[in-house]
């Protein structure tokens, strides 16, 4: 420890001493993974370690002709700007859940003014060790749940 | 610990806790402009996916709402940069900062981006902040005196800067092990970031494709953030993390695109002794002065001819 800079004339009051002892004590507890408190976090950046294979999900549009359309995650409002991730966790959420997150999504993409009649979510793997120039090798995908009409119907194992 | 509790309760100067005052405050004033608050007010309900305290709130806070705290928050930031009644305008712009952050956090991920800058303002919240350089000061409103009353607040930031580079490297020690500096990780982390990306970025793709540059970086952070805790036994150590924390922040940006300049600008207000670096540009300023003043009376006498006079 660094010398304090001048010989201290008074004690610190008691309530300086508790405000930093909780604070420090908090911010500890919950850097050593007690909790996610935010602010007060567990500092989890980039900490769990990246495979090459990468098991995603991706949601794309479907219009009254049955075309397929990429969720214009960048076109729609910075309000939509988690949708991907919590696509990425359609698997955990209750039916209803799954029916509310679609009919946001469809609402959505609407709000642009495009047509839709259904949302299909995909299960996409990608082997990014195999490279093709500068990207990874095509993806596999598979389609998983399709949602219409306020419904939400499973496809595949 | 008794050591511990000596260092942080060790005294100051009112002129370091005003430094990190102005430093904090127009970082989060800064913060406080951005439009993506009330982009995300009104969210549609079934996005919302609440963190902390935002599990208070049923959905995300109406535009009617956010607008108000945004600007009230600015301006009170703005304020207690200048020492404006700082005792009140920095909780309340820090219980703004705090509310808008919590929105964006509330998105389906953790967003650390601000988490630094509002926890390294937490021990000023009820400190003496604008006993010096502040507008109080001027005006008369402030009773500057025990040493004691402004060592703490700066202390404890600085544990906080430390404690967070710490963390985040004990996190990766944790969840992964040496590999997350031995294996590939870094090299898979870089090409999913250019895979992910509209066109492929050549930053992360030219590390991702050199294995012992990958490797190298990924070191590199480990040690930086697994080492940030000696800045708070050896001080001339702390321009070197600076240095190195806004590098790794440049470096984060320029390759996966994630801005955190909040944070490596939190490093810097916190970790540099601002008051003693001007005493010492004013001395040096000072000696240049007092070294031109004293030049003429120690320069040799001008024996060239007086110019001739305009005819």
């Amino acid at each position: 420890m660094e010398q304090a800079p001048a010989v201290p004339r008074n004690h610190p009051p008691a309530w300086a001493r508790a405000f930093v002892a909780v604070f420090l004590t908090a911010f500890v507890a919950c850097g050593l993974g007690a909790g996610e408190l935010w602010p007060l976090t567990r500092w989890h950046l980039f900490s769990a370690v990246r495979q090459p294979i990468q098991v995603g999900w991706r949601a794309v549009t479907v219009d009254a002709a049955g075309r397929e359309t990429p969720l214009p995650v960048g076109q729609l409002p910075l309000a939509y700007r988690g949708a991907p991730l919590l696509v990425g966790r359609f698997d955990k959420l209750t039916p209803a859940e799954q029916a509310s997150l679609c009919d946001s999504l469809i609402a959505g993409v609407r709000s642009l003014g495009r047509n839709v009649l259904a949302l299909r979510i995909y299960r996409v793997t990608k082997d990014e060790s195999i490279r093709v120039g500068a990207r990874a090798a095509p993806e596999t995908v598979a389609l998983r749940y399709t949602c219409a009409h306020g419904t939400v119907q499973a496809a595949g194992p | 610990m008794r050591r511990i509790e000596r260092w942080i309760f060790s005294a100051g100067t009112p002129e370091r806790l005003a430094a990190i005052r102005i430093g904090l405050c127009s970082a989060l004033a800064l913060r406080l402009t951005r439009t993506v608050y009330l982009s995300i007010a009104g969210q549609p309900h079934s996005l919302y996916r609440p963190l902390s305290f935002m599990h208070l709130l049923h959905s995300m806070p109406p535009w009617g709402v956010v607008l108000p705290i945004q600007v009230v928050g600015g301006v009170a930031a703005v304020l207690a940069a200048l020492g404006w009644r700082a005792r009140h305008t920095l909780p309340l712009a820090w219980a703004c900062g705090l509310l808008l952050g919590g929105m964006t956090t509330s998105l389906g991920k953790v967003v650390h981006n601000d988490v630094l800058l509002l926890l390294c303002m937490v021990p000023l919240l009820p400190a003496p902040v604008s006993d010096a350089w502040s507008l109080d000061a001027r005006a008369g409103r402030t009773k500057p005196g025990d040493p004691m009353r402004y060592g703490w607040p700066v202390q404890t930031a600085l544990i906080v800067v430390a404690g967070s580079y710490f963390f985040s490297g004990f996190a990766k020690l944790v969840n992964s092990g040496p590999a997350w500096a031995l294996g590939s990780n870094m090299r898979w982390v870089l090409y999913i970031s250019s895979d992910s990306r509209p066109s492929p970025d050549h930053w992360s793709l030219f590390i991702a494709d050199r294995a012992w540059l990958a490797h190298l970086v990924a070191a590199s952070i480990l040690l930086l953030e697994l080492g940030f805790p000696i800045v708070l036994f050896w001080k001339r150590a702390r321009p070197a993390f600076v240095a190195g924390a806004i590098l790794f922040h440049l470096g984060t940006w320029l390759t996966l695109g994630l801005d955190y300049w909040a944070q490596a600008a939190t490093v810097a207000i916190v970790l540099i002794d601002w008051p003693a670096l001007v005493a010492r540009a004013r001395g040096r300023s000072n000696a240049t002065k007092g070294a031109a003043e004293a030049r003429p009376r120690t320069q040799p006498p001008d024996l060239r001819p007086e110019p001739r006079a305009a005819r």
